[in-house]
């Protein structure tokens, strides 16, 4: 019995000591403590080639480590994990609740496809995975993109006093500022400056965009005054 | 016997106690409102983290009032401050067009909630010294104030900046409360 083809949903497996009866899920059975030996039948050797059940291995120990990769996504970026969305059945099969089939699952409106996880693996087993019909797709959230933005364009410090690190930015100027600052562009209201907290509030894609049209279309008249 | 007295005093001459939220999305003017009835001044101010609270004498009445925070992340933490709350106010930024249905969506979030059942609501639709800023009626409208049913509300003009339609709402308050409503 080979996980990776296990893709059905909720596979059951049978206790093959002695005359047990019971059957479990493996990765439940394996939360709970029992423990699954995965063993190289001869029919499977035989079906897919030693050659093949080597490569598969080696995607499995990918596929294992893209796992990982996701859960560490999900916990820093703190996303629902029903936004991540891999096309993958070993991960679906792995863990239900992280993955959903793409296949299945328009994408959202407003978000990003992002090809992060696949970028991360070694090029050879990209291939591989193509080859495979593996597509992991990723939907990344406006805060992390924002993050993403904020490295890049080298908006380490706030636009108005210089402090470090700032964690408050003004949509309409495509700018970050800190809180300090923010006082200044909060008095004129909104038809001027829209306000809002890297961290404290929920950022549209749309605001984003907006920012960094604004910041592409200022920058250029920023480096020449410097 | 000193205490019935007390209580017979204050019952005569107000002097009553009333606990107030001042609730409303991020940037709508609640911290400069609070400052504005505590000390008549218009202060310039940060973002809130965490709340104000600050005690407003006002016609007999004691307000102390509690201005939270209104960014998105903090606005679940305002259902701790729930608990024996008569009066809301809720304070919208009658300039921000754009996020007058989110304000609308987290005002009847908070009418809904059992803990807030008997609270009278006072809504300030604040910033109309800015251009473009809608008046009571269209705020009324945007807000769906007619669906509000079993509960004493008002709204007012406000502007925290000039000082405008604040004590009026004040008055209507502190009258609502003392006739018993909260």
């Amino acid at each position: 019995m080979f996980p990776l083809f296990a893709a059905t949903k909720l596979a059951h497996v049978k206790c093959n000591y002695g005359h047990c009866q019971s059957t479990f899920h493996p990765t439940c059975g394996k939360s709970t403590g029992f423990f699954m030996n995965v063993e190289r039948t001869k029919s499977e050797t035989q079906k897919h080639g030693v050659e093949e059940w080597n490569s598969l291995n080696k995607v499995r120990v990918e596929l294992e480590r893209l796992r990982l990769i996701c859960e560490r996504i999900i916990r820093r970026e703190k996303l629902k994990r029903e936004l991540v969305i891999c096309s993958h059945d070993m991960l679906r099969w792995n863990r239900e609740s992280v993955c959903l089939s793409s296949s299945s699952i328009p994408p959202p409106p407003g978000w990003g496809l992002h090809w992060l996880c696949v970028t991360r693996l070694k090029p050879s087993s990209k291939d591989l995975m193509t080859e495979l019909g593996h597509q992991i797709l990723f939907f990344t959230s406006a805060k992390q993109k924002l993050a993403e933005f904020i490295f890049e364009s080298g908006n380490m410090c706030c636009a108005d006093c210089g402090t470090p690190d700032p964690k408050w930015v003004s949509i309409s100027f495509g700018a970050f500022i800190c809180i300090k600052c923010s006082r200044a562009h909060r008095s004129l209201g909104v038809h001027i400056s829209k306000v809002l907290s890297v961290n404290l509030d929920e950022l549209t894609h749309e605001a984003l965009k907006q920012c960094q049209t604004v910041y592409a279309k200022y920058q250029p008249c920023i480096s020449q005054q410097l | 016997m000193g205490l019935v007295f007390t209580r017979l005093f204050s019952s005569l001459f107000g002097n009553k106690e009333a606990r107030i939220l001042v609730l409303g999305l991020d940037n709508a003017g609640k911290t400069t409102i609070l400052y504005r009835l505590q000390m008549g001044e218009v202060v310039s101010t940060i973002p809130t983290i965490g709340f104000n609270v600050e005690t407003v004498q006002y016609n007999n009445i004691k307000f102390q009032v509690w201005d939270l925070g209104g960014q998105t992340s903090i606005r679940p933490y305002w259902r701790c401050y729930f608990p024996n709350t008569q009066a809301i106010i809720y304070v919208v930024d009658s300039s921000d067009t754009e996020r007058l249905v989110i304000a609308k969506e987290e005002f009847h979030a908070i009418l809904e909630e059992e803990e807030l059942k008997g609270a009278v609501v006072l809504i300030f639709a604040n910033k109309q010294d800015l251009p473009g800023a809608l008046d009571d009626a269209a705020v009324t409208e945007s807000l769906e104030l007619h669906k509000i049913k079993n509960r004493q509300w008002s709204i007012f003009k406000t502007s925290a900046i000039k000082g405008e339609g604040l004590f009026e709402g004040l008055d209507w308050l502190s009258n609502t409360l003392k006739s018993g409503g909260g």
